[in-house]
């Protein structure tokens, strides 16, 4: 019963809200990381933000963090002032949800994720706002707090490792763009992975 | 660093797995045989390629496809993959010349995971795919289709899987008739799954710039199209449209669908949608499917005056989500279940009251009074299954002949139910001792019945059947449901398994007459059991003039009623008058019957009355309309499939929806509460059933919005209803 409320309140949620849509004011949000700390989208007001919705139980994030993909460009991008926030959206129930110790401990301890916050998004409701469908699903927003990227992160909808050497990584391409003061030129993609699992 | 790669599966299986040598040695031997490499088996699907014929013609037109059996409640994706996922795919490795096209994707489903919206496949698909074999290639020789399969499994996880899959076949000369290989049948059901052509529904997408992204497509039905029960539009290309916002309304013109595009949506000037419908035909060869291309449109578009939502399409594909997908042995095994359950079921417990007192006067333990009972068992059993195998028989001929009818169709005619009546008032009366059929038989016939005490017990099982026929019991709507849809040989089967099921406990009471030793010995208490036992027959005959009177109006129940006066008269002169009276007697009871049979002939007239009579003030008739708008507006509603004349119904209807309690939990949940009544023949329901994989009723089913359908148990438990309720 909870989880239908639950659905419904979101649903209606999402409803009032205005959807995340590219060109458009990202939309704000207020989680935790996991280790406690709120943190809210407008705190980075000024600087380039990049939204990584994640769950290491998925095979699609295990390929861009196995291959060390995911890792590299994190370092390159907060090496360039870039704040990295990477969300999990998924729900208590799920089989694969992990709690904050141990997520943080998957994610960068034995990953060594190299991201600005890891947050907490169990009620899914950070996730529904931008409509993020599957994990990795990625957002890039600009200085002035528009959206100027989402979708998947690059080109080879697979969860092949090997893939990752030859795709074009459309995050990257994004963020050197949005950084030279450039219109991103391939601004929406197929997001790929598995399903988040709200509830 | 260490990487846990683990979460990846990755399933390589060879070619050809087993010895190799071997087979090539077989191949020889075999000459024009058709290889299928072994199946790539995961924990959660089965995946190979198969042929549909036993050679590849040259210039001919050549099928093979891959065969996915999915692990029960997993599916992998169609080219659409909807929120997430991607579709199965081969990369092929073919001999030179030799080209493998597209697949031709069966009609997909809409699987729905929380807000996230799929469509692809449960159970078994087979996605076929077309070979063009080269001019110059030599007959008898053997050719090699294999490439590399991939597809993503998912439940609530998702599992990315491949294998390597690979067909063998001869080549056969230009224009030689090959036969077909083992799993042609399953070719020609993917083929009638395809979507057909559907371009005769003229479509355009409405899609003005707004925040909201909301778009509408417009879609204009061909003349003649018929009144669909429910439409679902799937976008056929990726990423345009958000799969989980749909909302379909009836226009003058045809049917409108509010649907939401997704961020930076890309439009080609042309937005191809396949169209999948319930209640009539959609594609251009009578297809319940078909594909279209809707012209793109940047105008606004305003929902006409007069438009209505219909079944949300969530609830119609929810209807067949929740569609008991069976196999046949899982049928079979249900109606085996329901079966044994039937026996318990409140019509027929005053028939199984009859045969407990044949019991008593059987359990003799002489050898000859045991086979005596095992012989009384088997023709039971025997009488059974016939009877459920002639029913069948009625209702797959009927259907065959166009009828929309389901399980209970019988009943939907007053003079069987009349009949009925007269048949349980004379066993009542028989009981009661106010005459004995001995005394009416020829004696030629008594004397057979003296050789053949078989043919009594046969009858008794012809008789258990007819009381049976207005009863579901658990598991059987599910099984019946699924029967209705196969072959008539399917069908059969699964009748027999159900009279099977319910012969059984009396056939091993048969052959056990041990188990009986708790009964008292045969004595005077056996009259007294007797007489008692009329009054459940009794009870039946109210309750049988009871559907009557809904069928036939009063009138239709008095004249019944008065006919069952005469048949009283008939008999106590049978009883108790000396033998030249009785043919009076016999004459009085056939005078009777035929002057109440015009109750039968009224009712055809009344069959147009609202059927409704049995709804209080809460119930109000189902409309399917009106559930797909309250969804629409947040509010829940719940659907009870019913008819007078069937029992289960009535007894959940008394035991269950109507307690007070019951009544305060759907009011506090602000529930809508709609009967579907179908004492008479109403092919809208008889569809709504259908839609739902069920042939008869009872049918309970709760609409919650943006909630796939939910059907509840057959027999209801306040349990039950509360905890639907509560999911609220």
């Amino acid at each position: 019963m909870i989880r239908t409320l639950a659905t419904l309140l979101l649903s209606a949620l999402v409803a009032a809200a205005h959807a995340a849509t590219v060109g458009q004011p990202a939309p704000d949000f207020a989680l935790t990381d996991v280790n406690g700390k709120t943190v809210k989208l407008s705190d980075f007001k000024g600087k380039h933000v990049v939204l990584e919705w994640t769950n290491p139980g998925c095979p699609f994030v295990v390929k861009h963090y196995g291959s060390g993909n995911m890792q590299s460009l994190q370092k390159d991008a907060t090496a360039k002032g870039v704040v990295w926030l990477s969300i999990n959206s998924t729900n208590k129930s799920a089989s694969d949800y992990l709690e904050p110790t141990r997520l943080n401990a998957k994610m960068n301890g034995e990953w060594k994720g190299a991201s600005s916050y890891l947050l907490m998004d169990e009620s899914g409701k950070a996730g529904m706002a931008y409509e993020a469908k599957t994990t990795p699903h990625m957002y890039v927003i600009d200085p002035s707090g528009k959206l100027v990227f989402a979708g998947g992160i690059d080109d080879k909808r697979s969860a092949n490792p090997a893939d990752v050497k030859t795709a074009k990584n459309f995050v990257r391409a994004a963020l050197d763009e949005t950084l030279a003061g450039k219109p991103v030129s391939v601004a929406t993609s197929t997001p790929y992975g598995c399903s988040i699992k709200y509830l | 660093m260490h990487v846990d790669t683990s979460a990846v599966k990755r399933h390589r299986v060879p070619a050809f797995a087993g010895p190799t040598s071997f087979v090539t040695a077989l191949i020889g031997l075999l000459g024009a045989t058709v290889l299928h490499a072994a199946p790539v088996k995961t924990e959660h699907a089965e995946v190979e390629l198969i042929a549909e014929k036993t050679a590849l013609v040259v210039g001919g037109k050549n099928s093979i496809g891959l065969s996915i059996k999915h692990a029960p409640h997993w599916h992998t994706y169609w080219k659409n993959p909807g929120d997430s996922g991607y579709p199965t795919k081969v990369t092929w490795q073919l001999p030179e010349g030799y080209g493998v096209g597209e697949f031709d994707w069966p009609t997909p489903k809409r699987l729905a995971t929380g807000p996230i919206v799929n469509f692809g496949y449960e159970g078994e698909v087979l996605l076929p795919l077309n070979v063009s074999v080269p001019a110059s290639a030599k007959p008898g020789e053997r050719i090699t289709l294999k490439g590399k399969a991939e597809w993503l499994v998912c439940k609530d996880v998702c599992i990315p899987e491949e294998g390597d899959v690979a067909v063998t076949l001869p080549v056969a000369e230009s224009g030689k008739d090959v036969s077909s290989g083992a799993a042609a049948a399953r070719f020609t059901a993917a083929r009638a799954a395809q979507p057909g052509d559907a371009s005769a529904w003229k479509a355009t997408l409405f899609a003005a710039p707004n925040a909201a992204r909301d778009a509408w497509l417009d879609i204009t039905a061909p003349a003649g199209a018929g009144k669909l029960v429910a439409l679902d539009a799937f976008p056929v290309q990726e990423q345009v449209s958000d799969p989980s916002v749909q909302q379909v309304y009836r226009t003058e013109r045809g049917y409108a669908v509010k649907i939401k595009l997704v961020d930076g949506a890309k439009l080609a000037e042309g937005f191809p949608v396949l169209l999948a419908a319930t209640g009539a035909a959609v594609g251009s060869k009578g297809e319940s499917s078909g594909t279209t291309l809707a012209t793109v449109s940047t105008a606004s578009f305003t929902l006409p005056a007069g438009a209505t939502a219909m079944t949300a399409v969530a609830a119609a594909t929810g209807a067949t989500a929740g569609r008991t997908d069976l196999t046949f042995w899982s049928a079979l095994a249900l109606a085996f279940v329901g079966g044994m359950i039937l026996n318990l079921m409140p019509c027929v417990f005053p028939v199984l009251s009859l045969k407990i007192l044949s019991f008593a006067q059987h359990s003799a333990h002489s050898a000859a009074g045991t086979r005596r009972m095992r012989q009384h068992g088997v023709f039971y059993a025997v009488g059974v299954v016939l009877s459920f195998l002639a029913l069948a028989g009625a209702l797959l001929a009927l259907k065959s002949a166009g009828s929309a009818i389901g399980w209970g169709f019988q009943l939907q005619n007053p003079g069987v139910v009349w009949a009925l009546a007269v048949i349980f008032f004379l066993i009542g009366l028989n009981l009661m001792g106010a005459f004995e059929v001995g005394q009416l038989a020829p004696s030629s016939l008594l004397s057979m019945q003296a050789k053949h005490p078989g043919v009594d017990a046969f009858f008794a099982g012809v008789l258990a059947v007819i009381a049976a026929s207005p009863c579901t019991a658990p598991f059987m709507g599910a099984a019946l449901g699924f029967a209705l849809t196969q072959s008539a040989a399917a069908a059969l089967a699964v009748f027999a398994a159900l009279g099977l099921g319910m012969a059984l406990p009396y056939v091993l009471l048969a052959w056990f007459p041990k188990w009986l030793d708790r009964l008292p010995r045969p004595g005077p208490w056996m009259v007294t059991f007797k007489q008692v036992l009329a009054f459940p027959m009794f009870v039946t005959v109210v309750w049988l003039v009871w559907v009557l009177s809904l069928q036939a109006g009063a009138d239709g129940a008095a004249i019944g009623l008065l006919g069952l006066v005469g048949l009283a008269f008939g008999a106590w002169l049978i009883g108790s008058m000396r033998p030249s009276v009785r043919w009076a007697g016999v004459a009085a009871a056939l005078v009777a019957a035929v002057l109440a049979w015009p109750a039968g002939e009224l009712a055809q007239t009344a069959t147009t009355a609202p059927a409704g009579k049995s709804s209080t003030a809460q119930w109000q008739a189902w409309d399917p309309a009106l559930v797909a708008k309250l969804n629409g507006e947040g509010k829940p509603v719940f659907v009870d499939f019913t008819a007078a004349w069937c029992v289960s119904c009535q007894a959940n209807k008394r035991l269950v929806l109507t307690r007070a309690e019951i009544e305060q939990a759907f009011a506090a949940k602000n529930v809508t509460l709609m009967r579907a009544d179908w004492t008479n023949r109403d092919e809208r329901i008889t569809q709504a059933l259908a839609a739902m994989g069920r042939s008869g009723v009872p049918v309970y089913v709760l609409h919650a919005p943006g909630k796939p359908a939910q059907l509840l148990p057959e027999l209801l438990t306040t349990g039950i209803v509360k905890e639907a309720l509560a999911k609220l």
